[in-house]
């Protein structure tokens, strides 16, 4: 308890962020600041209503990796009260708007790469890098990567780059796939000899250091005879038929000298629409809450409001998943505020998680 | 417990029964909180002064209050044992903005306490409560200080 007082006193006059449950995170802190939601607004042709929400392990459907977005729904404007009465004594209500509580539309995801896996293996060439990761697969897919690409959002997502691309690999359904398959050399490599390292570092006008596209067929979408991965050069415009999630990343100097690899963003790519990726903060303890039934184990998975019931809803825009989904409907009556970071609830986003099976020792994504 | 309190326990929101439970089993240092007998919302509470402040050595007793609407409104929280602080008036009543509308769900008991307990340490004049000490806090703020330890040698001996 010490150093929770003594961030407590740090923080006293200047409205200190409600302190995290000790047992909240068991990496990194659970409530980073609020995100910024997407770097370059209006980027994707028909504007997402919302980011989808990254799910992180799936635990009841092997093989699927299921994002989470909003439906799309007008954003309600606030009503500004500017002329509200104050009255002496009485600290200001906030102005009370209903929030609708939305349940989630999933999107099966057929392919995640695993961020957390990614990294750069030394080759016995000096300054060549096999870029390695896992990933999960529903369907049978395809990975290509690219070193200091370009991306155009306006032509689907197309990817061109200054070398050329090695060939595609394919893979069958599975789970915890490696890359590259360890039979071949795979030819997907970061050449630092030759890549300016600005380039290798930085992300310039949509110029990325290194992308990598998982590819699956959409089932979902009704078919086009004939039509198969294999048919798509490597980094084309993505056709509607194709599912993909892209992973943006760059090089970075670890401690020791040598070459890491950091994820700048994901990407899916459903029917047409791209939807980035996003976290959803306090969610790995929901994966990792065990039995989900009987309210006394679920310690560090609870509602911060009730200490009771599972969390299972999200506030928005900021991501902080707090609350039940009675507390949630209950706050919203009295404030429009975040219980965790205080800024302002647009919209409640309740997900339904099915704790029974949880994926084991799977490293949570929610809030890394 | 008598049939009398569990009658009362039944009827309390399942998150106060925890965190009295957790009050008890793993008090914050220098704080006590421990629930009134007749009524399991109202609250005893003990915070010694901390070191390096004025209030070092003493003993600060308080009442606190969950109402019912806790934990949508915030605990009600008072000193009952005499203080000279620029941010606690002479009843007793303390300007801390997260007894307010800084107030949020997600605080408790315990990180309210330990709010009160941090702004022994740090005093704000800026943004007083009882004028004349805030006034004394800027003017003199040695002479207030002393004053605080002469108050806290009083009126904070347990």
């Amino acid at each position: 308890m010490g150093s929770s007082q003594s961030s407590e006193q740090r923080a006293r006059r200047q409205a200190p962020a409600p302190p995290v449950p000790p047992t909240y995170s068991t990496q990194g802190p659970a409530y980073p600041p609020p995100p910024v939601y997407a770097t370059t607004p209006g980027q994707y042709p028909p504007p997402p209503p919302a980011a989808p929400y990254n799910y992180g392990q799936p635990p009841s459907m092997p093989g699927a990796y299921q994002a989470l977005y909003r439906p799309p729904v007008p954003t309600p404007v606030p009503q500004q009260q500017p002329y509200a009465p104050q009255q002496f004594g009485q600290p200001p209500r906030p102005p009370v708007q209903t929030q609708e509580c939305q349940t989630t539309a999933t999107i099966r995801n057929q392919v995640n790469l695993k961020k957390q896996t990614l990294t750069l293996e030394a080759t016995a060439q000096q300054g060549i890098f096999n870029i390695t990761f896992s990933f999960d697969a529903s369907a049978p897919c395809r990975v290509t990567t690219f070193v200091c690409a370009h991306e155009d959002v306006r032509k689907a997502c197309k990817i061109t780059g200054p070398f050329p691309g090695a060939p595609a690999v394919s893979y069958p359904k599975g789970l915890n796939h490696k890359f590259p398959p360890s039979s071949v050399p795979s030819g997907h490599v970061v050449n630092t000899v030759k890549a300016p390292a600005r380039d290798l570092t930085s992300v310039n006008n949509d110029t990325f250091p290194v992308i990598i596209r998982l590819e699956a067929l959409n089932e979902d979408v009704p078919g086009e005879a004939g039509r198969s991965l294999e048919s798509l050069e490597p980094g084309c415009e993505l056709p509607h038929w194709v599912q993909s999630q892209t992973t943006y990343a760059r090089l970075v100097k670890e401690d020791d000298g040598s070459w890491g690899l950091r994820v700048i963003k994901q990407k899916i790519w459903v029917k047409g629409t791209a939807y980035e990726l996003q976290e959803i903060y306090g969610m790995e303890q929901n994966k990792a809450g065990g039995s989900g039934e009987g309210y006394e184990d679920v310690d560090g998975n609870e509602c911060v409001i009730c200490m009771s019931a599972p969390r299972d809803t999200t506030a928005l825009p900021c991501r902080h998943m707090c609350m039940c989904h009675g507390c949630a409907s209950a706050l919203k009556t009295q404030t429009n505020k975040c219980p965790i970071c205080r800024n302002e609830i647009e919209s409640l986003l309740h997900i339904k998680i099915n704790n029974k099976s949880p994926a084991p020792g799977a490293p949570g994504q929610a809030a890394a | 417990m008598n049939p009398d309190q569990a009658a009362q326990a039944a009827q309390l929101p399942r998150r106060i029964i925890k965190e009295t439970q957790k009050l008890l089993s793993e008090p914050a240092p220098g704080i006590s909180a421990s629930p009134s007998e007749e009524n399991l919302r109202y609250f005893n509470v003990m915070i010694l002064g901390p070191q390096q402040s004025p209030y070092e050595g003493g003993v600060f007793k308080l009442e606190l209050f969950l109402p019912e609407d806790y934990p949508m409104a915030p605990p009600k929280v008072r000193f009952l044992t005499k203080i000279y602080h620029p941010n606690i008036d002479k009843l007793g009543r303390i300007c801390l903005d997260i007894l307010k509308d800084k107030w949020s769900p997600a605080l408790q008991i315990r990180t309210v306490l330990l709010s009160i307990q941090a702004l022994l340490s740090a005093p704000n004049p800026d943004d007083p409560l009882a004028e004349h000490v805030a006034k004394h806090w800027k003017e003199n703020e040695k002479e207030a200080i002393a004053t605080a330890r002469q108050w806290t040698a009083m009126h904070a001996q347990g």
